[in-house]
C-alpha cells in the first residue's frame, strides 16, 4: 500500500466519523430546542378561538361534583388549568380565592388538571381548594391546547371562549377578566395596546 | 435511450446505490404505516377514490425502482427515479406555490414542505441521471465496492443531518419566541 491509499481510507474515516458527529449534533439541537422552550407570558393561538363555541365536556370532580364545561350555564366560566408541580399556580391560588369571594356569584370558577387522584387531593387539602370543583381530565387540556402553565380559559354564559392566556400575575387575571370587556382577545393583545 | 457520455462504473455505481438506498428507505416507511401514507396522500389533494390504489402504488413502485437500479436493467430504474423524484418536487411545487404547508411524508420525522426539499429532489433526480449513463468498460475490484458502501453509509448520514437541520429552521420560524430572540 503506498501513502496515497493509506490517506484515502484514512480521509474516508475521519469523514465518516465527521458525518456521524455532524448527525448527532443536529440531532442535540432539537433536544436543546425544547429544554430552551419560552417559560411562560406567550399565548399559544391553538385550540378553540375566542368567540368560538367551547367544547362541551361532562366530567366529575374529584369530590365527586359534577362539572360541566361549556354549553348554556347560568354564569361565566372561568377555567383555570393548575397543577401542583406549578410554583406560580400556587403564587395565584390566593387571588383565585379573592375572586371566587368577591365574584363568585357572577363566575364560576373551575379548576382543571391532570395526573394522579391522591397528588391531587393532597393539593386541594393542602392549599383548602375544597370549595371549587376540581376536574382531572386530560381531554380538557388537550381541547384547549393548553401548553404550559398555569392557563385560564374564560366562558361566557352561552359556552363561548371570551378571552383565554397563560397567566402569570393578578394584574394578567384581572386583563383576561377585563378582556371581554375591552374587548381584547388574549393579555398580550390587551397589554400591547396599552404599551402602544 | 438517454444519450450520455460514458461515465465511471465506480461513480455510476455509487450513484445507483444512493437511489437504491433512498427509494429502498421510501418504500419500507410507507409501506409501514399506510394510514399516514393515506392521511399523507389526502393532504396532497389526492382524490378520495384513488387513495387506497395510490397508496399501495407508490411504495410497490419505489421498490421496484429500488431493485431494478442495482440490476442490469439499471438505466430504466433510474430514469423511474428520476421521473418520481421529479413528479414529488413538482407536486410539493404546486403546493408550496399555493401557500400551502404540509407535512411532506417524507418518512420519518415530520418535516414540512419546503423549496429547500423541492431542490433536493432535483438534485436526486440528477443523481438518478448520473446512475442512468452508460458507464466506461473498467472491471470493478474491491476497493470499488468498498468505496461504495461507505459512500451510501456518509450520504445516509448527511442525508439525516441536512433532514435535521430543516426540521430546527422550522421550529425556530414557527415559534415567536424563539423567532425574536
Amino acid at each position: 500500500m503506498d501513502a496515497m491509499t493509506v490517506s484515502v481510507v484514512l480521509l474516508w474515516a475521519a469523514v465518516l466519523v465527521l458525518g456521524v458527529l455532524v448527525w448527532a449534533l443536529s440531532r442535540q439541537i432539537g433536544v436543546l430546542f425544547e429544554r430552551v422552550a419560552p417559560m411562560g407570558a406567550l399565548v399559544t393561538d391553538a385550540g378553540p378561538p375566542v368567540g368560538a363555541e367551547s367544547p362541551t365536556f361532562e366530567l366529575n370532580g374529584l369530590q365527586s361534583e359534577p362539572v360541566f364545561i361549556g354549553g348554556a350555564q347560568e354564569r361565566p366560566t372561568l377555567l383555570f388549568f393548575l397543577a401542583p408541580t406549578c410554583p406560580v399556580c400556587k403564587k395565584l391560588i390566593p387571588v383565585l380565592k379573592s375572586l371566587r369571594r368577591d365574584e363568585g356569584r357572577q363566575l364560576r370558577i373551575v379548576l382543571a388538571s391532570d395526573g394522579e387522584r391522591a397528588e391531587h387531593l393532597a393539593f386541594i387539602r393542602a392549599q383548602g381548594l375544597e370549595p371549587m370543583p376540581y376536574v382531572l381530565s386530560t381531554e380538557l387540556g388537550l381541547a384547549y391546547r393548553v401548553s404550559r402553565l398555569p392557563y385560564a380559559v374564560l366562558l361566557d354564559a352561552l359556552g363561548r371562549v371570551v378571552a383565554k392566556g397563560l397567566v402569570n400575575t393578578r394584574e394578567q387575571f384581572d386583563s383576561l377578566l377585563n378582556a371581554h370587556d375591552l374587548s381584547a382577545s388574549s393579555i398580550q393583545q390587551y397589554l400591547e395596546r396599552r404599551a402602544a | 435511450m438517454v444519450v450520455a457520455p460514458p461515465v465511471d462504473p465506480l461513480a455510476a455505481w455509487i450513484a445507483a446505490a444512493l437511489i437504491a438506498a433512498l427509494f429502498a428507505h421510501a418504500a419500507i416507511a410507507k409501506l409501514a404505516d399506510r394510514a399516514r401514507l393515506e392521511h399523507h396522500l389526502a393532504a396532497y389533494g389526492v382524490p378520495q377514490a384513488a387513495v387506497a390504489a395510490l397508496a399501495w402504488a407508490l411504495p410497490l413502485l419505489e421498490g421496484v425502482t429500488a431493485g431494478l437500479v442495482l440490476t442490469p436493467w439499471r438505466p430504466v430504474g433510474a430514469v423511474a427515479a428520476a421521473a418520481l423524484l421529479l413528479a414529488y418536487a413538482a407536486v410539493m411545487a404546486w403546493q408550496r406555490a399555493h401557500g400551502r404547508v404540509l407535512d411532506c411524508g417524507c418518512g420519518g420525522a415530520p418535516l414540512a414542505v419546503s423549496w429547500a426539499l423541492v431542490a433536493r429532489n432535483v438534485l436526486l433526480a440528477a443523481l438518478a441521471g448520473l446512475a442512468a449513463a452508460p458507464p466506461a468498460p473498467r472491471a470493478l475490484g474491491l476497493a470499488d465496492f468498498i468505496v461504495v458502501v461507505a459512500a451510501v453509509m456518509l450520504a445516509t448520514l448527511l442525508h439525516a443531518a441536512c433532514n435535521e437541520v430543516l426540521r430546527h429552521g422550522q421550529r425556530a420560524r414557527s415559534d415567536p419566541f424563539l423567532e425574536k430572540a
